[in-house]
Formats: structure tokens, sequence, C-alpha cells
């Protein structure tokens, strides 16, 4: 692992450098500020160690420059024992560990070592976010069309990365897919996914789902109730239809994002939440600004990463990939041994225009199934379909799979 | 300012921390050069270079020490003995 060292002390920078060597690392160390910030853009580490108190500057400086150019970098910073106050600053600053000062063998040893293996388990997701993408698959996204190919390479960068991301989209495009992709590749895949629809509860609910409430704290209150930002604790929360909030919510929304606490409704506690937030919205979010559906702030809080989610007919080249998936996944459910389609049916359902978006497209796949007999779904099955225009009528209406109380649904792992 | 007590006598906490901060460098590499020699050893390797860092680190922390020692308490005799004119 490629290790930046800085450290003043030009004796104990080489005895660092020496431990890290027989850590198996390879390291560099540097004794001033200046020559950090060389170093750093000169040959990008994996690595920092940095020690806070350096002659020309501070080290929290350095740390804050390496990982605003490189978000991925892991970094630990080295202080006085009698500066414990700096290690907490440290951590607030990104820092992902500390040592204090006499450093002891052991705990570098730990710290280097959980560093090295989250790396390890990082680069084997990025080698499994890579073969899935040349599969043409990105956790359950399915499409090799150029457009979803770039969707994937954004997924593949930001899942690394604890960035809010507001995923962009018509309905039926798969932004809650998305967002769980992001969710599934991200250092947090194996906390809580919880996912909420702002559209489907009455705006007076919203705000005791996801805050929860105390017990008596309102009518119908009988019991304390945890809300769905406290499920998601340490995993990721996704907001959909997030333009439905009312102003007053958003408001109680973004204090939460900025003071990472909230109160339950009714309650007297501020309770520690640490979520990553996804959220998404089937409106474009800059005209939702502009027409005052989301407020200026949080748009900002929420849209570190914008992600957009590109309609079906815009990636016709997807349509097979995904039929032949949806055909896969339903068969695998329902176990009626149909296979495959006949290439003229293919040929059929790429010249729809799919105003329902992948959403539709998996609703007439279901329905060809169903209508199957044999292993194939032949053309005249899929023309019947098309020509009736059933899929047209009834799919915007079919809900997706689970939606119940507004909360689409939730995956612990 | 406030004020320390070191062996008894009081020291400014800013002189302290400085005190603290440079015979840690020395005290640090100590212990991580003996960590070295130690694997190097258990690997059939040659600890000596390593243990002589750490021998001539141990010398630079007594050597820092006193020093350190000296200034903190030094100076507040000093003073004594200016207050005392």
């Amino acid at each position: 692992m490629k290790t930046l060292i800085v450290e003043d002390d030009a004796s104990l920078r080489k005895s660092l450098e020496t431990a890290i060597r027989d850590l198996g690392g390879d390291p560099r160390g540097v004794g001033t500020a200046r020559l950090a910030s060389d170093a750093l853009r000169e040959s990008p580490p994996h690595l920092l160690i940095v020690d806070i108190t350096l002659p020309d500057g501070d080290g929290l400086e350095i740390l804050r420059e390496a990982r605003q150019a490189q978000p991925d970098l892991d970094a630990i910073v080295v202080t006085g024992s009698s500066a414990i106050d700096h290690a907490i600053e440290a951590l607030r600053a990104g820092a992902d560990d500390y040592l204090l000062k006499p450093l002891r063998p052991a705990q570098l040893d730990a710290v280097y070592k959980r560093v090295a293996e989250r790396r390890r388990l990082e680069l084997e997701l990025d080698e499994l976010r890579t073969e899935l993408q040349e599969t043409g698959r990105l956790g359950e996204m399915v499409g090799r069309s150029k457009a979803m190919q770039g969707v994937f390479e954004s997924i593949r960068k930001v899942a690394r990365t604890a960035a809010p991301v507001l995923i962009s989209g018509a309905s039926g495009s798969g932004k809650e897919v998305a967002a769980r992709t992001i969710h599934r590749l991200s250092r947090r895949a194996g906390k809580p996914f919880v996912a909420f629809n702002c559209g489907a509860v009455s705006p007076t609910l919203i705000e005791s789902e996801l805050f929860g409430h105390e017990r008596g704290s309102f009518t119908g209150a009988d019991k304390k109730r945890v809300g769905y930002f406290e499920e998601a604790n340490e995993g990721t929360l996704f907001l959909d239809e997030i333009t439905e909030m009312s102003a007053e919510l958003q408001v109680r929304l973004l204090r939460v994002l900025e003071e990472k606490s909230l109160r339950r409704v009714g309650g007297n506690q501020d309770i520690r939440v640490d979520v990553r937030l996804l959220s998404a919205t089937n409106r474009d979010p800059e005209a939702a600004l502009r027409e005052g559906k989301l407020r200026e702030d949080l748009y900002y809080r929420l849209n570190v990463f914008p992600l957009s989610l590109p309609p079906l007919k815009e990636r016709r080249e997807d349509v097979a990939l995904l039929a032949e998936h949806f055909l896969r996944e339903i068969d695998h459910q329902e176990k009626s041994g149909v296979r495959q389609f006949e290439p003229a049916a293919i040929e059929l359902l790429k010249t729809r225009d799919w105003p329902g978006n992948v959403r539709e497209l998996r609703n007439m796949v279901h329905r060809a199934y169903i209508l199957t007999e044999g292993d194939t779904v032949r053309s005249e099955t899929v023309r019947g379909l098309l020509s009736n225009g059933e899929s047209k009528k009834t799919s915007r209406k079919t809900p997706p799979a689970i939606r119940k109380s507004g909360k689409t649904s939730q995956a612990r792992r | 300012m406030g004020v320390e007590e070191v062996a008894g006598r009081s020291v400014e906490p800013a002189k302290l921390r400085r005190f603290l901060h440079d015979v840690s460098a020395p005290l640090s590499a100590v212990a991580l050069n003996l960590e070295t020699a130690s694997r190097r050893a258990a690997k059939g390797e040659d600890p000596s270079p390593v243990l002589e860092v750490a021998q001539r680190e141990l010398a630079r922390c007594f050597e820092l020490f006193e020093r350190g020692r000296g200034e903190l308490l030094g100076d507040r005799e000093a003073e004594a003995r200016g207050n005392q004119r």
C-alpha cells in the first residue's frame, strides 16, 4: 500500500518508514507541509500518515487538501497523547483513525492492518464492479448502452464515498434500484438500507415516520416508535419523491443532516445518527428548485452528486438484455420453465417507446411469461400484448413490488 | 496562564507540552525500532542495524529529557532568583 508519511522528526520518520515497510507497505516520508503537498500531487498515496504538528503548517490542513483531491484516500493522524482534542478534530476532518505519541508498535500494527484489509476489500469490490459492468450488470442494474455505462461508472465512483446523491429520472426508470446498488457497493453494504417514499404518506405522518415519536406525543401515538432515520443508522436511507415533502419538514431534514442528530416527535433527547442519504425525484431537480418545491439549502445538501437515469426509449439497445434478465428473474420465482424469447419477439419489444420505462417492460415480460406455454416466448404473444395496448393502460398504475405506508422496501443485511 | 507541577515546582503548560512533544518522538522511534528488531529476529534476519538506531534514539531521548527538564525547572529557579533580587 503506497503510504505517505508526514512527520517533521527525521528519525521518527525513518523509523515509521521501516515499520511500514516491514508491514508490507510502500512508504515515502516527508518532513514539511509544503513537501507533503508536492508529494500528494506528484504521486497520490493510498494511505496518508500525518503528524498534526508540523514546522510550517497544520497536519489537518494537509489532510483536508488530500481528502479533497482524493476522496477514497485512507488517512491516519498522529498526535501527542496530551492533545486528544486534536484527535477528535482530526476524525471530524476526515481521518479514518489516529495514533497517539509516543507511538506503540501494536497500535500502529492494528491500525495499519485495519486500513490494509479495508483497502483489500475495496479492491475486491472494485474488481467485482468492473466485472459486472463488463457483463452489462451493476448490482441489480442492467444495461450495455453508452448511457447506462456512464451511469454505472458514476455509481461505481460515488459508491466508494459517503457523498449524498440526488437521483433523478422518469417514473419506472429504476431510481430505487440505483440507490440500492449504490448501497450494496458501498462500505455500508453490511448495514441497513431503508427506503421511504415521501409521496405515498400523508404530510402529517411523514415527520413521525422519518424521525420516530415518543409515546403519547400525539393522538394515536400509543407507543414509542423508532423512525426510518434511526432504523437506517450506520447504513443508507433512500428518500424517494423528496420534492413531495413540505417546506417545514425540509427544514427539519436539513437540520438533521447538518447536526447528524435528531429528536423524535414529542421527545426531548437528541439522538446521534450516522446515515448516508440518497434521495430521488421524478421532476427536474432544478425546476423543482425554481418552483419552490425544493428548498435551495436542502437542494445543495442533497445534490452533492447528481445522478440522472435515462428513460428506456433513449437506450433501446438495452431492451433485449433487460427482457432476458427479467425473464430469468421471473422464471426463478415462478418456475414454469419459460427460458427464452424468440428473436422476433425481442425485435417487437425494441419497437415500443416504453413510457413506463423499465418497470413497464418488466410487467410486460411477466405477462408474456404467464401467457407462454413451453419454454419460449413467441412473437405472437408479444405482438398481442403490444397491439391491445394493455401494457400502456396498466403499466403506470402497477405499483412497484412492495409499497405499503410509503415504505417501499427495506433490506437489512 | 495556568501552571502545572513538575517535581513539586510550577511550570507553564505550554513549555510542558513542548517538552513532552520533543521527548515523544525519540521514544516512539525506540519502540518502533525495538518492534522491528524483534520481527526481524523472528524471521531469522539480522536485527542489529535497527537495534543500533533504537540505541541512538534512546540516547537522544535521554539528552532531550535532561535538556527539557533543565529548561523547565531552570527557568523557574532563575525566575525565583530574580524575584529574590
